[in-house]
């Protein structure tokens, strides 16, 4: 099974004084889809722009398969970057860029791609730079979709797009997912559409990984606790406690640990808790 | 082939620039007609057709320059930079190609219209083979990598200047201009035998001038100078242009 | 099928669970094929890998069969298998449950079969 390893990681922009990142160390599998979460600026884009030998490592390297990415045309040709920055020609039509890129990638699926523009609702007789922001999106997502790559990496994919198309986007990615397993990464900061989807969640933060687990660690470490606050308090003791919020007597608690070994009263409910509170707490607490 | 398909579609993007070309040429031609006061001087409109093969290499000139989008749509599609830079080199052949083979049509007239002493190469190289037909394949070969060397050297300039955000763009052009006027002030001063003189001393000089350019001092002796000194001249300038405009295409990063 | 997202219950117990409701409900039947893992994760947006995960305890279990290129089929003897489960399981499910909150009642043991007694004899008035 290929993979991309990245080892101490550091970049920093010239003329910035501080780097953006200081020693980034992540692995990407093969088949699995990994959830890449992170405030605005905090160098998604760019981490992603340097797997895909867009821009150069200040230290540290990339790895596929033990090789560095740089000037690899086996790694380049199994990495797929979709960037939120345009590359193609403006004034092509988009019927002409599919047709350049197919080209290009010899197990292009032509097949998924005619599926999806008529799902998308996409025309492809418009011209590249006619088309709205959302559309933009969607010409790179189902380009995206249809590359042979072992590693493809999407930069926001959802930005722009209305909720029917998320929906699509989402559906597609899944069903394509199925048939033809190979790895997604996405990143987004909106959460609560894909957490069921993905199945591996990294958190990146001040120039850091600040979390880097599969979906099932998170869910079994990872819990709220309502009920009366006796009962709930009596139940978690000794458990270090993210947050709690209290109505009244009842109480909620939300920790990343292990259940505790007690018997659960019957009067406290358990939750798995929601990624998205999971995620804020992390941000915040080591954003101090 | 993944580098293939890439040129096929740089190639197309090139050809809108022969229609530009052309479409100046129409308009120089028009202009040289209308401009002058009495009636139409058939003279004006010769003269003005000289420039026309000066023209198409230009507008090849300045369709190779602009590189950045190339590179985009290469790394884009997972093509490494070294395959890239080969794209780079076979579109600029194919391109010099069409662009000679275009010019051949109008120099031919021009020879016609004003004789052997209106183009630089005609003037020093025509007649060396004593054949009309392998003068011409010569002229068009030299012409041909005198183009491609152009390009590559431009495209050199280009993509080294690319590497620099925008303050290092203005420092490289002023040094080029800089360095242009200097040159320029040097063989306004001098000719250009002159000043390799000026540089090498007179003995070398007849040496190198004939070496690299395959000319010739004693015009009695041969009226026409050899055209393979300059082709291999070129060809081995055309190799170390390459090398470095590969060196500088390795170092070239996306852009936001 | 329903899922809850909130529950602690991983989702691939979930749906083996679900799986395995269906099957005994009679929903599916005996040697036909079930959805895919595609149309499933598709329909409730969650990661094939999980379905996948879920549905495989099934297939450890011989409740499902996977035929090449054909799909998943439920097995043949598949829903009396999960009947003669769930009977074993009653006594922990049920039993248990029913006697630990009787005392929470203060209901006797007495009690406790005069109520069973009583709630039989009202499902045969009823028919």
């Amino acid at each position: 099974m290929s993979k991309i390893e990245i080892k101490h990681l550091k970049k920093r922009f010239k003329f910035s004084k501080e780097p953006l990142f200081t020693d980034i160390n992540i692995t990407f599998e093969e088949n699995q889809i990994y959830g890449l979460f992170g405030e605005n600026g905090a160098g998604k884009s760019t981490l992603m722009s340097l797997i895909a030998d867009y821009n150069f490592v200040t230290a540290g390297e990339v790895l596929y398969d033990g090789e560095p990415v740089h000037d690899n045309s086996k790694a380049l040709q199994n990495i797929y970057y979709m960037s939120q920055n345009n590359m193609y020609n403006k004034n092509d039509k988009v019927k002409k860029i599919f047709d350049f890129v197919s080209k290009l990638y010899v197990d292009y699926d032509v097949e998924l791609q005619n599926r999806l523009v008529k799902k998308f609702r996409l025309d492809e007789s418009q011209k590249f730079n006619k088309l709205s922001t959302g559309y933009k999106s969607i010409v790179r997502i189902i380009i995206s979709l249809c590359v042979p790559c072992k590693f493809i990496f999407m930069d926001e994919p959802t930005l722009g797009l209305d909720a029917r198309n998320r929906e699509v986007f989402y559906t597609s990615l899944i069903e394509t997912y199925s048939e033809n397993p190979r790895t997604f990464v996405l990143s987004t900061h909106i959460i609560e559409e894909i957490d069921q989807i993905i199945n591996h969640f990294i958190l990146l933060q001040d120039g850091e990984i600040k979390m880097d687990s599969s979906i099932d660690d998170i869910s079994e470490k990872s819990y709220s606790i309502s009920g009366p606050s006796e009962d709930v308090d009596k139940y978690i003791q000794g458990i270090n406690v993210l947050d709690s919020d209290q109505l009244g007597r009842y109480k909620t608690v939300h920790f990343m640990d292990e259940l505790p070994n007690r018997e659960k009263p019957e009067s406290v409910d358990i939750e798995k808790m929601k990624l998205q509170k999971l995620l804020i707490y992390v941000m915040e607490k080591e954003g101090k | 082939m993944r580098t293939k398909e890439l040129v096929k579609m740089y190639v197309k993007e090139f050809l809108p620039f022969l229609e530009y070309a052309l479409i100046v040429s129409v308009v120089l031609l028009l202009f040289s007609v209308l401009e002058s006061e009495q009636k139409f001087r058939l003279n004006d409109f010769q003269n003005q057709f000289i420039s026309i093969p000066y023209i198409f290499d230009f507008f090849a000139l300045l369709c190779v320059s602009m590189n950045h989008n190339r590179f985009k749509l290469a790394i884009q599609h997972g093509i490494d930079r070294k395959d890239f830079w080969k794209a780079k080199l076979m579109l600029m052949a194919k391109a010099s190609l069409v662009v000679n083979v275009i010019n051949l049509v109008f120099v031919l007239i021009i020879m016609k219209m004003h004789g052997m002493n209106s183009l630089a190469y005609t003037s020093t190289y025509f007649g060396f083979f004593h054949s009309y037909f392998i003068d011409v394949i010569f002229m068009f070969i030299t012409d041909y990598i005198a183009l491609l060397l152009l390009m590559v050297c431009v495209n050199c300039f280009g993509t080294f200047a690319s590497l620099f955000n925008r303050y290092g763009k203005i420092c490289f052009y002023l040094i080029l201009a800089a360095m242009y006027f200097f040159v320029g002030s040097i063989l306004a001063k001098y000719s250009v035998v002159a000043s390799f003189t000026h540089f090498l001393g007179r003995i070398h000089t007849e040496v190198f001038l004939n070496l690299v350019f395959g000319l010739y001092e004693n015009q009695k002796l041969h009226p026409y100078s050899n055209p393979i000194h300059i082709i291999i001249s070129m060809l081995i300038m055309l190799a170390i242009a390459a090398a470095f405009n590969l060196l500088f295409t390795k170092l070239v990063q996306v852009k936001r | 099928m329903q899922f809850d997202f909130n529950s602690p219950e991983p989702i691939f117990i979930q749906v083996a669970t679900q799986l395995e409701d269906a099957i005994f409900t009679g929903a599916f039947q005996e040697g036909t094929q079930i959805p895919s893992t595609t149309e499933i994760s598709k329909q409730f947006k969650i990661n094939p890998a999980t379905v996948l995960k879920g549905m495989n305890m099934l297939v450890d279990n011989d409740l499902l069969e996977k035929r090449r290129g054909r799909g998943t089929f439920v097995s043949n003897g598949a829903q009396e298998a999960i009947i003669k489960k769930r009977q074993e399981h009653f006594y922990n499910d049920y039993i248990l449950n029913l006697i630990n909150e009787s005392k929470k009642l203060q209901l006797s043991e007495d009690d406790i079969l005069t109520l069973v007694k009583r709630g039989y004899d009202n499902e045969q008035n009823r028919n």
